[in-house]
């Protein structure tokens, strides 16, 4: 059945990859940014480059964490009356997110995020292109056509793709991400693992999809501990950069799966950073899909042997999978458990049910390899709290 | 076996087709808030269908209230079309009800697309029911 694998048209990589924007056509770019990332001068750096071929710069550094509907109305205000010609992200996935979004806003000024679908062309470029350089090692957003935005009244993670989002550019400077500490580092590292591994047992998955993967689990394995051992090891820091990268050019063509879906809602619910809360959904899944999909587990296990496991038995290779997610986990500091992740068994408790109930309104689930109702989401979510393996 | 099929789209089949809506656990637990309806569309493919063929559907909190071949008149939330090749791909499993729109195999019409990718495992099981229901199509 035909399928589309979409990319964007160049990713300039390695250090000094940030110069490619000497060659970029343009006149007036608006910089979306958060204040931490503008403190530490990225920004700055671009905006130099881009004066210096006169150009005419803002820098809006207002983006938010999980960015919201209105903060991304707010940006896409900004953009109109600079009147924007390229846009650029500099930042995590919510910088990313909050200029992809607004970047739709002020083209589809008609448009309501929350009905934003993958169905409809939206017919991006009539007045800006999209630049994105990411400052985390994680999301991928860079390459995606996926955005993330929450609604402000219910705080819901609103996950959607759509091919016209897929920037013009995404650049991987590796000194850009230098300065993010360890904790952030392990967590986004986790998220772009969570994103390659989903991908690769998605029943959208693909050849070229599959492809970005094997290469991006194998890099996350070698590279995520020397980037959270040593935060100034640019080579470390560019691997990851380009491993992320990669698992974002897998799912964004082939779709995440229930890891997200549980992810999403603990964003949305308990605050919980998304690569933290992703990553600590992803072994839980693999156990979950493996106990009761053939598919899964074969799927688990070829992963498995592209890290050096040797089990002959699809099903062992794939629970060998797991176990070493999770060491993988213990060892750059990313937590495996609610409890480690040091939320109250109360505040638990008294959310489970909207955990519960936002994860089933996350498209991702349909893409599960093993089918479920929510009693079973319920389950995992309980047995996430302790730290227990699914053994259902 | 063959004669215990039942025709897409008829009457008959729609009528099964709820009793096994209605008795799916998975659609009632995905879609135990869903209020809308939908009107399916069988589009003309100039050799087995001349004209396009329509089911009615209304879903209401996990279950079907009501269902039968649609009249000219009727309308609906939302409307779900496309070839009847396609139909036979996606009863089969060998489309995905979601990723077919992407694909461009069926065409979704109207109603708050914010509301339907709230939905789209209660879509899966809509399209999951469906295989347990003894279809004969009209080009058999
Ligand atoms: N669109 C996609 O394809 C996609 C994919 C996955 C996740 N997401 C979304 O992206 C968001 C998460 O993005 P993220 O994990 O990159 O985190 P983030 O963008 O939310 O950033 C986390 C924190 O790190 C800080 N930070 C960023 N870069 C830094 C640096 N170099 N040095 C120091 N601090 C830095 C930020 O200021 C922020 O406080 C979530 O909302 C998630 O849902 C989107
Ligand atoms: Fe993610």
């Amino acid at each position: 059945m035909s399928w589309e694998f979409t990319v964007p048209p160049k990713i300039a990589f390695g250090e000094d990859s940030i110069e490619v924007l000497e060659t970029f056509q343009g006149k007036s770019a608006f910089i979306i940014t958060d204040g931490m990332v503008n403190s530490l001068g990225y920004p700055d750096r671009v905006a130099k480059i881009l004066s210096d071929n006169r150009w005419n710069i803002a820098i809006w550094d207002c983006a938010e964490p999980d960015p919201k509907v209105s903060n991304v109305r707010d940006a896409a205000e900004a953009m109109r009356a600079f009147e924007a010609d390229t846009i650029i992200a500099i930042g995590g996935g919510s910088v990313m997110d909050t200029a992809k979004a607004a970047w739709v806003l002020y083209e589809r000024p008609d448009i309501d995020l929350a009905a934003l679908n993958p169905f409809e062309e939206l017919g991006l470029r009539k007045k800006a292109r999209l630049i994105c350089i990411p400052t985390t090692a994680g999301t991928g957003s860079e390459v995606t056509k996926a955005v993330v935005i929450r609604d402000d009244e219910t705080g819901r993670k609103m996950a959607t793709i759509n091919t016209d989002m897929v920037p013009d550019l995404a650049i991987l400077e590796p000194s850009f991400t230098k300065d993010l500490p360890k904790s952030l580092t392990a967590y986004t590292g986790m998220d772009a693992l969570t994103h390659a591994v989903e991908a690769f047992v998605s029943t959208w998955k693909n050849d070229f999809s599959d492809a970005c993967t094997l290469k991006a689990v194998q890099m996350v394995f070698e590279w995520l501990p020397k980037a959270v051992e040593n935060p100034d090891d640019l080579e470390a820091r560019g691997k990851m950069l380009v491993a992320a990268n990669l698992a974002g050019m897998s799912f964004s063509n082939s779709q995440v799966a229930l890891g997200h879906s549980l992810g999403h809602s603990m964003g949305a619910v308990l605050r919980l950073q998304h690569g933290l809360a992703v990553g600590m959904a992803l072994p839980y899944t693999i156990e979950f899909n493996t106990n009761d999909s053939d598919e899964a587990v074969k799927n688990y296990a070829e992963l498995a042997r592209v890290i050096g496991v040797t089990l002959k038995n699809p099903k062992r290779a794939a629970k060998k999978f797991a176990e070493m997610v999770r060491e993988l986990m213990d060892q750059v500091g990313s937590p495996t458990s609610f409890k480690a992740a040091k939320v109250k068994k109360k505040d638990f408790k008294a959310n489970l049910d909207k955990l519960v109930d936002f994860s089933m309104q996350d498209a991702a689930i349909t893409m599960n390899p093993r089918n479920f109702e929510s009693s079973a989401l319920r389950k995992i979510y309980e047995y996430m709290y302790d730290g227990t393996p699914i053994d259902f | 076996m063959g004669d215990d099929k039942l025709e897409f789209p008829s009457d008959e089949w729609v009528e099964k087709y709820v009793e096994v809506v209605n008795s799916s656990k998975a659609y009632e637990d995905a879609a135990h808030d869903w209020e809308g309806d939908f009107i399916f569309v069988v589009t003309p493919d100039g050799e087995h269908v001349k004209e396009p063929m329509r089911l009615y559907i209304d879903l209401w909190h996990g279950k079907c209230r009501a269902a039968r071949m649609a009249t000219p008149d009727d309308d609906a939330e939302f409307t779900y079309e496309g070839p009847l090749k396609n139909w036979k791909l996606l009863f089969d499993k060998k489309i995905d009800p979601i990723k077919g729109l992407m694909q461009r195999k069926f065409k979704l019409g109207k109603g708050d697309m914010g509301k339907i990718m709230r939905y789209t495992k209660a879509a899966m099981e809509l399209v999951n029911a469906t295989t347990l229901v003894p279809t004969k199509w009209p080009d058999e």
